[in-house]
């Protein structure tokens, strides 16, 4: 038998740092970090410790209004606008906390937003937004001239490895079962995604970043620009350059 | 720098073995006439962590340790306290100077443990803190605190071994399911 845990080091079953951990104290160390420097670095790990947050919230807006025709993604994407300026302007030393402050606002931007929006247009437009970007992004450099067909079967294999990145956020999503006719190809299924994620977590820090915000967590082009403190057209080349890698690393497990 | 005298301090600590509620009022009152003293930044820094006042206990504990580096003590639950908000680079440069005691110190042994066990290695971890306890005479609340610990660890330990062997039986079922579904089986419809 294997024990893990036992002789230590890497492999652990579980981590020793988590023994010591306080969700308080880890919260303010957060805020102390950004407090220090008002970096992209900062800013981002404060996105990442409250994105759930933002994520159930958007969650709970979107099921009291199911009569409408709005996509959870729409919502999503307005509570990640809100959360990120609630950080923005959040001030630790009144003593209210963070998600207090965050709650107001985020639902308060959500009703704006969707109120005014046409809910039609609003699911055409951000299936329509996310789409172009990424096309956008995965055909920088695409040399189609030289050989349309290798250009193509290139730009197919790379948009193919994002949607079974995206397949991981539909069922987070979604909550269901997995709809595949039969029990094999839904574990062979799985356990694709299970590879693409473990090359993901070989990609470097920023490309996985951008990938894991992007696809896993629904975050926009635009809204990684700011976490990043990049424009939207930096974060569409490393989103290509990601996708390229991931290509290159896929293609070596064979 | 004028400290505490220790018949103030006698008296503080009176005061806040006599109130849990008024213990920070009598350490402020006392520091606003002795606010260089780092025996009171501590003390309000331990009051604020107890009372989860995350902001002001970081920034009491780490103004005790900058009034006063050699304060082991503080030193320690300085980077303890990074320690638990997640931050082990910087406790690990807090705690920089405790290895620097001598080898029979009790606070370097508990540095060394701990060091140990965000490096997920958990033998020497306990080993360590096993040593810093039977050395410490003088701080039995720490004692109890670092059994605390290690106990969680040991669970954590036992419970690790058991997932492993779980996981390993899990990975058979898959396997077994996938083999499952080779042709002889009846179709579905």
């Amino acid at each position: 038998m294997r024990v893990r845990g036992l002789s230590g080091g890497r492999g652990a079953a579980f981590r020793g740092v988590d023994l010591l951990l306080r969700p308080e104290r880890v919260e303010a160390a957060l805020w102390r970090g950004f407090a220090g420097e008002r970096n992209h670095e900062n800013r981002r790990r404060l996105f990442d410790h409250y994105r759930h947050f933002a994520a159930r919230l958007a969650s709970a807006q979107f099921s009291r209004r199911a009569q409408g025709n709005y996509e959870r993604g729409d919502v999503e994407q307005l509570a990640y606008e809100a959360l990120i300026q609630a950080i923005e302007r959040f001030d630790t030393r009144r003593g209210v906390p963070f998600e207090a402050f965050a709650r107001i606002r985020i639902k308060g931007h959500i009703a704006n937003h969707l109120a005014q929006a046409s809910e039609a247009a609003a699911n055409y437009h951000y299936r329509q937004r996310v789409e172009r970007e990424r096309l956008k992004s995965l055909q920088q450099g695409l040399n189609a001239a030289a050989d349309p067909i290798a250009a193509l079967s290139a730009l197919s294999a790379t948009i193919a490895l994002g949607l079974i990145l995206e397949g991981d956020r539909m069922q987070e999503i979604h909550a269901i079962p997995d709809p595949a006719p039969t029990p094999y190809e839904s574990l062979a299924w799985r356990e694709l995604q299970g590879r693409v994620r473990d090359l993901v977590d070989n990609l470097p820090e920023r490309e996985g970043f951008v990938i894991r915000q992007h696809y896993r967590n629904g975050v926009s082009f635009q809204q990684i620009a700011l976490l990043l403190g990049v424009t939207k057209g930096r974060v569409s080349q490393i989103h290509k350059a990601a996708l390229d890698r991931l290509r290159e690393l896929a293609a070596k497990l064979r | 720098m004028e400290l505490c005298g220790d018949e103030d301090m006698a008296a503080l600590v009176g005061q806040m073995q006599a109130s849990d509620t008024e213990d920070l009022a009598a350490v402020d009152a006392m520091l606003r006439r002795f606010p260089q003293d780092p025996r009171l930044y501590f003390m309000r820094g331990s009051i604020l962590a107890g009372r989860k006042q995350p902001q002001e206990a970081h920034a009491a504990l780490a103004r005790a340790v900058e009034l006063a580096p050699d304060f082991a003590i503080a030193r320690y639950q300085l980077g303890f306290f990074e320690l638990t908000s997640g931050e082990v680079d910087q406790a690990l440069s807090s705690w920089g100077p405790l290895l620097r005691l001598p080898e029979d110190a009790y606070l370097r042994k508990f540095v060394e443990g701990l060091t140990h066990l965000v490096r997920d290695e958990f033998e020497p971890a306990l080993a360590r803190m096993r040593e810093g306890i039977a050395l410490n005479r003088e701080n039995e609340p720490l004692n109890g605190d670092i059994r605390l610990l290690m106990g969680e660890c040991e669970r954590a330990m036992k419970a690790g071994a058991t997932a492993s062997a779980d996981g390993e039986e899990s990975d058979l079922s898959a396997t077994s399911l996938l083999l499952g579904q080779f042709p002889g089986r009846p179709t579905r419809h």
